[in-house]
């Protein structure tokens, strides 16, 4: 039972990594995905594996990151929710009330996943302390409950005010919804209750999770049973994972019951994956590109801790509001730009790259397959810096003059040849990736000079020296793990996650009152979160529980996280929190405010049950440079066409430099050392990129 | 503005930069708001960065409300025309502030700061920012208030003056501000935080120049301008041409005989969108003044509403707006008329154009909505710590309906933006309030149509203070929101005070109001109006209504001759058909 096996499903892909604990060995796979029925994919891609010698039967465990949740959210295909609410609050239509398309005169809301009609209000009200102004009515709840099911609701989603401080009336709307279910013979008991996702104020927000929540768990519960009995029959007796947007992972039955914590799980692995690559590298600082085929998504590591938190919106974008989702999430930001971007030119005249797309169908016009619109790739091949004969280790032919043909109209818009035409498009798509990186670091407050930057993905190697070169940074590494598994390879790495956040407001002081206030706070969250690890049969002795408090000067409306010690807190403790406070506060806005209060507004917590990560097998050879020199490329750089070497990556020998401008292959990417870079293959088989 | 053609220079080059130089419009957004110490920066976005060429044309801007558009339009024109008219020393490193609200601004909170950016010796572009302070002196702490009657009541005024010189903080009027303000620290804060914005905008350009070299950052200044000219012709072509007519009525205030009729014209032509405010009442002793910057917003605010909400703005995309506008009149009035309140009318001035065109441009506007910020101020004392509290804040209300679409309900004003309505849950941690209710305003109403206007709001504050007072000052409380073709009009703003069953007080404007523990203060936000003749409205569509609790049943009949049949919850067409003929029938005797 040594194996253990990493399963990313996309919309287009299912990749599969496997890695035999015992001997370090290991395995990968790529094939199409086969929606609806994804769980047909994974047995394809296990029996294939089979083949190469990996057993099913010894996996000890499988961990799955996925896409239906986001999938049913995007499509609106999930299942008829009922609310039930106070009675006076139209929250879920009234939202934020923000119009985030500030000139735009006829601009539409989001609407609200559920109608008026299958909306229900119950009286009773907890006031914001905590305690009773008027007590629950059961009789609203038992009568909302029936009238939305004779509705046809599916699923029930429950949400009070003021229930992140008191969550009795929530539960007790629960109780009752669930015992007029089962008497009426219903198997799977669908509902969802906002503080038991969240316990931060901010209703609608709190709302919004319950209702999506609700929306995608009938869905979420059928897929997954699927999965599991197919497993099952081909002999996994093994535990089954499934990754979390907080970049952890957790046990099925926690998925089924709160699916919407999994969404964006199957990215959020790549961040996790260059955070374990990281620690391999002593690399503590480290932002994180993977380029895909539509669009480029990055993330920052500080210190090997990525950047969580519970402010993630879907589908919002320039211009739209989206919804909020209040689980723990590990921030992920993304343009619409990669490697099938169309290249186009706007009516001023100026070249664009994407948002649009050929993706894989009908793909780069280089590709042949019907594709005539220039894309990224198409810029590449034309300019000479991709292999203008096969790509994909020799799977894709290429056709470089359809590449050139594609830029025909683009050029003749621009009044420039299609070479410099071509080289424009990859200076503006560089330029965009790295306005993407400025958004997650200098917006932040960090300098991107002093990170990492890590690229992966189909295109993130191809783009990532140019980045480099534009905000200065002085290290890139290319991973040795294949650009198309890295979140597969990521998710072999996922600890079991667990988080909680609670809102209780309450200013600081040195004083034991205050720590007899905080101290218990601390320790019923923990006594919260090694129940569900027990559920896991994990016991507390393996958890490791990291503390965080969201915290803020008195009077403002925005928090910022900090870092709480471990243990029993006492005036030392404090002391050391408030000055993380001020210096959090210094590096994200520049001031602080030493004369005023401090406030603590959410107590979080993160149990981690830590699995072992995985390693990477050394991989050393001596070849000679000359000797594994595959060919030679004329490339333009925009001024002339020069020639460089060009080399495949596995075969190239270890710790020796190459220091001029060469391209280097190798089966899933390209990857460009400009005239500015040095590089080499360290121990591992990474390529490391310095500045010169 | 003469046009720039710029010939056979390295265009990918061009492109690049012209890109940065929008980016760096936001990137300065970016750095205020991590800088800035008032939340009415970092969280309602009161303020806006920009980048001008040397001369003061608008290359780029950011922004996360409208009405700054036209205002950074004017800023760093009148900066360096005061410069030189003032034989002021201009050297690198100097910054200038200014909040003269003839000049250059809104209201004297509105202050601004302008940056000329030198690379080598040369000036080669300005950054400018401007942003709402909350407080520079006057009668009224927050320096606004419904009460003034001239400008030297609502504070201090800034002449053109160096807020930085060669980089060294001007100390002698830093202490002049900072002695007439009520919150020295704040202000000095945010006034920085502006400050380390523009020194971005220096440094970034600065660079770009390093690398492209600064012939090449001037072309990609003077390009974004023809992009945006270029853009601007392409959708003139697309609008409507002729002349258009709205008028209004603001309601009187106090001291006035009667109430205020405003008009505006607007003219497109195939090169210009001219709006005509000649016909319009004198400068009033009451702050709902605005100035010639505030009206110049106005127009161009709908100008990009009408046109194209996402474009890249511009000097060039600006440059077909002309503004008619006879000084000293409400709408472009002169020293010493107060205008600490100017946004509401600002945005009637919105309101005109939007209203005269609604019915042409039917893709871009929709009917009238509820106009007015809402905005209303309660000050207690919290008796669960002692302390003293303000809570102030926008409330959003009904939208009217558009040709193709209901009203979007409970949404804020156009003259507010990515402007986020606090939560009951924070209202009640914070403030000793109980909300005791947040929903749909019922009530009154909205107005009916093909396409019905959106709902208003109806939020009741229970006060649970002993010392508590209430300050407001919204529009639109007797004429409301217009409908376009044959749709009703909306309904009206209000607040109503309740102690114990009884309402005592219902109206818009207050100052000063003392209220006592127990009282309801209820705020209602108007519903939008609608489009199109009820009676053509969709009958499944006033069958969702009624499901989803929108409407009665009688009403359904009633407004739109709808029948429902309540067993089998579906409309009935039958009945539907005959009550419809039925009513026009009635309407035609």
């Amino acid at each position: 039972m040594s194996w253990r096996l990493g399963i990313d499903i996309g919309g287009a892909f299912t990749d599969f990594y496997i890695l035999d604990s015992k001997t370090g060995k290991t395995s990968l796979l790529k094939i199409e995905s086969t929606p609806p029925n994804f769980e047909d994919g994974v047995i394809q891609g296990i029996e294939e594996l089979e083949k190469q010698g990996f057993c099913i039967k010894n996996t000890s465990q499988i961990i799955h990151g996925q896409t239906v949740v986001i999938n049913t959210i995007i499509t609106r295909s999930g299942s008829k929710v009922g609310f039930i609410t106070t009675k006076g609050y139209d929250i879920l239509d009234i939202q934020r009330a923000n119009r985030r398309d500030i000139f735009n005169f006829k601009y539409q809301k989001p609407s609200s996943f559920i109608s008026g009609y299958m909306t229900e209000y119950v009286r009773g009200y907890i006031d914001s302390d905590g305690s009773i102004h008027e007590s629950l009515n059961e009789e609203d709840v038992k009568k909302a409950t029936e009238s939305l099911l004779q509705k046809e609701a599916e699923a029930f989603a429950i949400g009070f005010i003021n229930s992140y401080c008191n969550i009795s009336y929530e539960l007790k709307a629960k109780k009752i919804v669930e015992k007029i279910l089962r008497e009426k013979g219903y198997k799977n008991l669908f509902v969802t209750v906002s503080s038991d996702l969240s316990r931060e104020w901010r209703e609608y927000e709190r709302f919004s999770t319950a209702v999506l929540n609700a929306y995608v768990q009938p869905l979420f519960v059928r897929y997954i049973g699927k999965l599991e009995d197919a497993l099952k029959e081909k002999g996994f007796n093994g535990i089954f994972w499934l990754t979390l947007a907080s970049g952890g992972m957790t046990s099925v039955d926690f998925a089924k019951q709160y699916p919407i914590t999994t969404i964006e799980g199957g990215p959020v692995s790549g961040i996790i994956g260059g955070t374990t690559l990281g620690k391999l590298m002593n690399e503590r600082d480290i932002i994180i590109v993977d380029g895909g085929s539509t669009t480029t998504k990055a993330g920052l590591v500080k210190n090997l801790v990525p950047q969580i938190n519970t402010e993630y919106w879907i589908e919002q974008n320039d211009w739209e509001s989206g919804y909020p989702i209040r689980v723990p999430a590990i921030n992920i930001n993304e343009i619409g730009t990669g490697g099938t971007s169309i290249i186009w030119v706007d009516e001023a005249g100026n070249l664009q790259v994407g948002p649009k797309a050929a993706g894989s169908r009908p793909g780069p016009a280089c590709y042949n397959m019907g594709g005539e619109n220039p894309t990224l790739t198409d810029a590449y091949v034309v300019t000479g810096y991709l292999n203008p004969d096969y790509l994909l280790g020799g799977k894709l032919k290429i056709y470089k003059k359809l590449a050139e043909m594609s830029f025909k109209g683009v050029a003749k818009k621009l009044k420039l040849d299609i070479i410099d035409a071509a080289y424009g498009a990859i200076r503006v798509a560089n330029d965009n990736s790295s306005n993407l990186i400025r958004l997650i670091s200098i917006r932040k407050g960090f300098d991107p000079r002093e990170f990492t930057l890590i690229a992966h993905g189909g295109s993130g190697p191809m783009i990532a020296p140019f980045i480099a070169e534009e905000l200065s940074f002085s290290k890139v590494v290319v991973p040795t793990i294949p650009s198309g598994v890295f979140n597969a390879w990521g998710m072999i790495g996922l600890d079991i996650r667990h988080e909680l956040v609670q809102t209780n407001v309450i200013l600081i002081e040195k004083s034991e009152k205050f720590l007899k206030a905080i101290n218990p706070i601390f320790r019923k969250l923990e006594d919260k979160i090694n129940n569900v690890f027990e559920k896991e049969e994990i016991g507390s002795k393996k958890i490791e529980i990291q503390r965080f408090l969201d915290m803020q000067y008195e009077g403002q409306a925005h928090t910022l996280k900090v870092q709480c010690p471990d243990g029993k807190l006492d005036v030392k403790k404090i002391e050391k929190i408030i000055k993380t406070f001020h210096d959090v506060h210094f590096r994200e806005y520049g001031f602080n405010l030493y004369n005023s209060g401090i406030e603590i507004v959410n107590f979080h917590l993160a149990g981690l049950h830590k699995v072992e990560h995985p390693k990477i097998k050394k991989d050393t050879n001596h070849n000679l440079l000359e000797n594994v020199l595959i060919g030679e490329r004329k490339v333009y750089n925009g001024h002339k066409k020069i020639i460089m070497n060009v080399y495949k990556k596995e075969s190239l020998p270890t710790n020796i430099l190459i220091d001029f401008p060469c391209i280097i292959e190798d089966k899933t990417s390209t990857i460009i050392v400009t005239e500015n870079f040095k590089a080499h293959r360290d121990e591992y088989g990474n390529l490391i990129i310095l500045k010169k | 503005m003469e046009e720039v053609i710029i010939m056979n220079k390295d265009i990918m080059s061009i492109r690049i930069i012209k890109s940065s130089l929008d980016n760096i419009a936001k990137e300065m957004f970016w750095v205020t708001i991590k800088t800035a110490k008032s939340s009415i920066i970092y969280e309602t976005y009161d303020f806006a960065p920009a980048i001008t060429d040397a001369k003061g044309n608008l290359i780029s801007i950011g922004t996360g409300i409208p009405v700054f558009l036209g205002v950074m339009a004017i800023v760093a024109k009148a900066v360096t025309e005061d410069i030189e008219k003032n034989e002021l020393e201009l050297n690198p490193g100097d910054i200038f502030i200014i909040n003269d609200p003839y000049k250059i601004s809104t209201h004297l909170n509105d202050i601004a700061l302008a940056m000329p950016i030198f690379y080598k010796d040369k000036v080669i572009a300005m950054g400018t920012i401007r942003g709402h302070v909350n407080d520079v002196g006057g009668m009224n702490p927050g320096s606004w208030g419904p009460n003034t009657t001239e400008i030297y009541q609502e504070g201090l005024i800034i002449p053109t003056s160096h807020f930085y010189k060669k980089g060294k903080l001007n100390k002698e009027i830093v202490r002049i501000i900072l002695h007439n303000t009520r919150i020295p620290d704040y202000v000095y804060g945010d006034l920085e935080s502006f400050a380390a914005a523009l020194r971005y905008a220096y440094n970034r350009i600065n660079d770009l120049c390093d690398k492209y070299g600064e012939d090449l950052v001037r072309d990609a200044m003077a390009d974004r301008i023809n992009d945006g000219r270029l853009i601007a012709r392409n959708r003139l072509k697309g609008l409507i041409k002729g002349e258009f007519f709205a008028e209004e009525k603001i309601e009187k205030y106090e001291g006035m005989n009667e109430d205020i009729r405003i008009t505006a014209k607007v003219i497109i032509t195939d090169e210009k969108f001219i709006v005509d405010f000649t016909d319009n009442p004198p400068q009033l002793k009451a702050p709902i003044n605005t100035t010639y910057a505030g009206v110049y917003t106005a127009v161009a605010t709908a100008f990009t509403a009408i046109t194209d909400p996402h474009v890249d703005l511009n000097q060039g995309y600006l440059e077909p707006l002309e503004v008619i506008c006879p000084e000293g009149t409400i709408f472009n009035a002169l020293s010493p008329a107060p205008v600490s309140c100017y946004w509401e009318t600002t945005f009637y001035a919105v309101d005109l154009i939007w209203k005269a065109l609604a019915a042409h441009i039917p893709e871009k506007l929709t009917a009238g909505h509820f106009l007015s910020v809402v905005s209303e101020t309660i000050s207690m004392i919290d008796p669960r710590d002692g302390k003293y509290k303000i809570l102030c804040e926008p409330n959003p209300g009904g939208w009217g309906a558009g040709i193709d679409k209901d009203g979007e309900s409970c949404l804020v004003s156009a003259a507010d933006g990515e402007t986020y309505c606090h939560p009951v849950e924070i209202i009640e941690r914070d403030y000793p309030i109980r909300v005791e209710c947040m929903r749909f305003n019922m009530e009154d109403g909205v107005g009916a149509g093909a396409y019905r206007g959106g709902f208003g709001m109806r939020k009741d504050y229970r006060i649970l203070s002993d010392e508590a007072n209430l300050v407001c000052s919204i529009n639109r409380i007797k004429y409301p929101p217009w409908s376009v073709s044959g749709g009703e009009n909306g309904s009206c703003n209000h607040i109503v005070i309740k102690r114990g069953d009884k309402d005592i007080w219902d109206g818009g404007r207050l100052s000063n109001f003392e209220l006592q523990k127990g009282d309801i203060v209820s705020i209602r936000s108007g519903g939008g109006a609608g489009w199109g003749n009820p009676l053509e409205r969709n009958p499944n569509l006033v069958l969702k209504d009624y499901k989803d609790g929108l409407i009665s049943i009688e009403n359904a009949k009633s407004i739109y001759g709808v029948v429902i049949n309540l067993k089998k919850l579906e409309v009935d067409l039958e009945k539907t058909k005959k009550v419809r003929a039925e009513i026009i029938n009635r309407i035609n005797k």
